[in-house]
């Protein structure tokens, strides 16, 4: 897995495969208080994309990787 | 070539035989749901094997069928002989790629074009029958098509200007100076709206790996196509995300790298003006004149942004809470007196002067979004931002936590239980090398032939060492050798047996094809296909049975007017019956066509010189009928595609007769013709007569020896320099196997003074062979002359027997010819 769970945050790391979308929806299923650490994630898969971008759970921590985060940015960034 | 590819080629070699089966099939039973839903998932198959490689002109056009195949599933589309022949072409289509992917490395670009008219004429199919377009054909299609290549938007916007107003707005202003200044340039920017279907990540695909890595990539962004479910009905799996890009990379790029998807990708060309006229979110048009700070300034000043914006969404349970409100308003009013904007600094004061009261963030987000909005927001958070307009007057308390249905672990259950229909199930059949097949067969015979020495070790322990217990533990120990052996004979055996299907499967499809080239009607009957035969055999099979039928079509079968003068159906059988018969496979092909005029054939024959004026007069109807077996005879007065080239019958018989089989034709005129071919079921295991001559042993495959008889010295006559003898009433024609050999020595009679004759057979006639002693007979495992040897045509072989001698089989045919 490349998504690691602790208590109410999730670390995204290196590149999150298309497998992990079921699991981090089963997560993030009544964790009101879920975060998303995205700091050491190089790539996620559309799929994973399109979870966070439904359930809008808030990113703690925005990707190392500039570019995955001036991609991520405005479509995940929670007002 | 990969182990992986290789399979995928034998396994798409075996798919596409079944499709054509199925095809054929439905063309009888259109309405057979089983049927369709067996060929939708044969053809799904394929397409899916298919994109595990780099093949995407094979992969569009299954995909097409595919398309095509559902929509005739689900009844939208109606099945039809034109519908069969677009997907028969389809499957030849792939399966000469598949030829060329073995053939050559790669596939050559030159199909693409062939690949993308096959997939159009294909979904042209789908687009002709659905009752509500109205458009027939292929010609919508093909305009379908057009439009997406060429980058028009399906819902007819087209134009560069319409799109601009609506999307390029999300576009962030310093991206679109930058593509502005391209395009000035010269560059062509595009505007890419990439669609990924829905099922995209069942095969593989990662639309938004794909977008990060486009070519040229300027700006990008994903929205969803439909507003998101609630949680219990979110599939994790079905991409539901729109990707809108800004590219700088050429067309024919952008093409080729959006070639598996080009259906789901649009291009637009922007028009530098296109780029720069359109209006900004606010109403602004676009400021092409660069802002006050520079590149690396503008970028801090926006990272910078986005942590004040990040700080405002932090929870608001901190103590320090009201403090984290004031540094976000110093520092936004920093940064707006670094860039110039000193007039917007009363706003921020004015939503921080709010934020202070409320003691929430709201205010500020909301300034935020209207004056400083980061890059690529995109329009649709228009909802979330009127919820923080209402917050921000007061009327609604905040809300951090998202709405969410509470009831979903009832839900994952079946979503988790969907992964059990994935598991994969072991099969039963194995795909084996022949070549692995044949090494152990070879390896089997070995074991037999060192197994046959045992019981000559057991005597020499007897007679030459003299310990008769061991020569009989030997013994047996030897029998219990020999069991385990034969049967392991027998189990190779039936590996390497094949049912006749094998061959028999191409046929309908052969005579489907052939019968509508002529304008015939044939209707084809398969008897008997899974009599089973040696593999050898079945392929030695299957050139000869194809001129067979080729003939009987082209030659044998009239056309439908003819037919129903002479007063017969319309349609004319043709029936290919297999069936075993101790140990020969029988296939018989009986048509009921026109039959072999007996006269003509004579004529013809004595006319090409392939039968001289006496056997013209004297020669009866079914032998002349089997004239047609001569070489050199063809009675086709027009050379055609299909048979008549004047090499028909005469190689049916040379190779059946290659593996020891016969031929045999009867025709009546005006009724039909009924061949019969039979063939040994295996070749591996061959019985000899061994002979002796000379002091040398030979073997004689015994299906060519019709009996062993001892004829008197006395008998023998000679006629001219021929030797001759009366056997059952019948002259006989003796040859000294010494005389044939080279062997300077002469047959050796018995002591009665008899001479051994081994009476074998020779085309339709008895020949009489002269050797010194008959020995028993064997069985033995033929191995063919190779090497060198291979041009010693007058033995078929070599056989290593028990003692470790070797025994050479001599080949009777060749010899005597």
């Amino acid at each position: 897995m490349t998504i690691e769970y602790r208590d109410d945050e999730a670390r995204f790391r290196d590149i999150v495969s298309v497998e992990a979308a079921e699991g981090l929806i089963a997560w993030l299923e009544g964790r009101s208080r879920a975060t998303v650490d995205l700091s050491e994630c190089t790539h996620l898969h559309t799929a994973n994309l399109q979870v966070l971008m439904a359930l809008q759970p808030r990113v703690r921590v925005w990707p190392m990787d500039t570019e995955l985060a001036a991609w991520l940015m405005p479509i995940l960034a929670k007002s | 070539m990969n182990p992986l590819l290789e399979q995928f080629l034998s396994e798409a070699r075996d798919l596409l035989q079944s499709i054509g089966e199925k095809l054929m099939q439905l063309e009888d039973s259109p309405g057979d749901a089983e049927r369709m839903t067996a060929l939708f998932r044969m053809v799904h198959t394929l397409k899916g094997n298919s994109g595990l490689f780099d093949f995407p002109e094979m992969t569009r056009v299954l995909h097409a069928a595919e398309d095509l195949m559902d929509g005739v599933r689900q009844g939208r589309v109606s099945y039809s002989k034109e519908l069969a022949d677009a997907l028969l072409d389809s499957m030849d289509f792939v399966g000469r790629l598949c030829d060329e992917i073995e053939a050559p490395p790669t596939v050559p670009s030159s199909h693409a074009e062939q690949s993308a008219n096959l997939a159009t004429s294909l979904r042209g199919l789908i687009v002709g029958s659905e009752p509500d377009t109205g458009k027939v054909g292929a010609g919508a299609a093909r305009a379908v098509a057009a439009r997406s290549l060429s980058g028009a938007a399906p819902g007819g916007v087209g134009s560069a200007g319409a799109l601009a107003g609506s999307l390029l707005l999300a576009i962030p202003d310093s991206v679109r100076r930058e593509a502005h200044r391209q395009a000035c340039d010269g560059v062509v920017v595009h505007w890419l709206e990439y669609s990924p279907k829905d099922d995209c990540f069942f095969q593989g695909e990662d639309p938004f790996f794909q977008e990060r890595s486009t070519p040229g990539l300027l700006w990008g962004t994903a929205h969803p196509r439909e507003p998101w479910p609630a949680l219990a009905e979110l599939d994790a799996y079905r991409c539901v995300l729109t990707f809108n890009m800004l590219t700088s990379a050429p067309r024919a790029e952008l093409e080729s790298y959006f070639r598996y998807m080009p259906e789901q990708v649009r291009f637009v060309a922007l028009s530098p003006d296109a780029l720069a006229t359109s209006v900004h979110a606010t109403g602004r048009p676009l400021e092409l004149i660069e802002p006050t700070l520079a590149q690396d300034e503008s970028e801090a000043l926006e990272a910078i942004v986005a942590i004040q914006r990040h700080v405002l969404t932090l929870p608001i349970s901190a103590r320090w809470h009201l403090g984290r409100l004031e540094a976000v308003a110093a520092s936004l009013s920093s940064c707006l007196g670094a860039s110039g904007d000193h007039a917007a600094i009363s706003g921020l004061e004015a939503a921080a002067a709010q934020a202070r009261e409320t003691g929430r963030a709201a205010p500020l987000l909301l300034w935020l979004d209207d004056n400083l909005r980061p890059r690529g927001r995109a329009t649709g958070t228009r909802a979330t931002e009127a919820g923080l307009r209402a917050e921000a007057s007061g009327l609604v308390s905040p809300v951090h936590e998202p709405p969410r249905a509470a009831a979903v672990d009832v839900d994952m259950e079946p979503k988790f239980g969907r992964r059990a229909e994935d598991a994969i199930t072991a099969t039963k059949s194995l795909k084996v090398d022949q070549t692995k097949i044949d090494r152990l067969m070879n390896l089997i015979g070995e074991i037999v032939v060192s197994k046959n020495a045992l019981p000559y070790l057991a005597a020499r322990a007897d007679t030459v060492f003299g310990v008769r217990d061991l020569s009989r533990e030997i013994t047996a120990q030897y029998a219990v050798i020999n069991r385990i052996a034969e049967e392991m004979q027998d189990a190779i055996m039936q590996v390497r047996m094949m049912p006749v299907s094998f061959v028999l499967q191409r046929f309908p499809r052969l005579v489907r094809d052939t019968s509508r080239k002529l304008g015939k009607e044939v209707n084809l009957v398969l008897q008997g296909e899974d009599t089973e035969a040696d593999k050898n055999i079945i392929e030695a099979l299957g050139d000869p049975l194809l001129h067979v039928v080729r003939n009987s079509l082209d030659h044998g079968f009239e056309l439908p007017d003819v037919r129903r003068a002479a007063g017969k159906s319309q349609t004319g059988t043709l029936t290919i019956r297999a069936s075993q018969e101790s140990d020969r496979v029988i296939i018989e092909i009986t048509d009921d066509g026109k039959g072999i005029d007996p006269a003509v054939v004579k004529l013809k024959a004595y006319q090409k010189g392939l039968i001289d004026e006496a056997t013209l007069e004297r020669i009866g109807d079914q032998d002349a009928a089997n004239l047609v077996f001569l070489p050199g005879f063809s009675t086709a007065d027009v050379v055609s595609e299909l048979s008549g080239r004047g090499v028909g019958m005469d190689v049916v018989k040379t190779a059946v007769e290659k593996v020891n089989g016969t031929v045999t034709l009867t025709s009546e005129k005006g009724k039909g013709t009924h061949i019969r071919l039979a063939l040994p079921l295996s070749m591996a295991v061959t019985n000899v007569m061994i002979v002796e001559t000379d002091g040398q042993t030979f073997g004689v495959p015994m299906e060519s020896v019709v009996e062993t008889v001892r004829v008197p010295e006395s008998a023998i006559r000679t006629i001219e320099a021929s030797r001759a003898a009366v056997l059952r009433g019948r002259i006989v024609p003796l040859k000294s196997v010494n005389e044939l050999l080279g062997l300077a020595a002469l047959p050796k009679p018995n002591a009665e003074g008899e001479l051994a004759v081994l009476v074998v057979r020779f085309g339709g006639e008895s020949v009489g062979l002269l050797v010194d002693e008959f020995r028993e007979t064997a069985e033995i495992l033929l191995k063919p002359m190779t090497g060198v040897l291979a041009g010693l045509s007058g033995y078929s072989g070599s056989a290593l027997m028990g003692d470790g001698s070797v025994l050479m089989v001599l080949n009777a045919k060749e010899m005597l010819s």
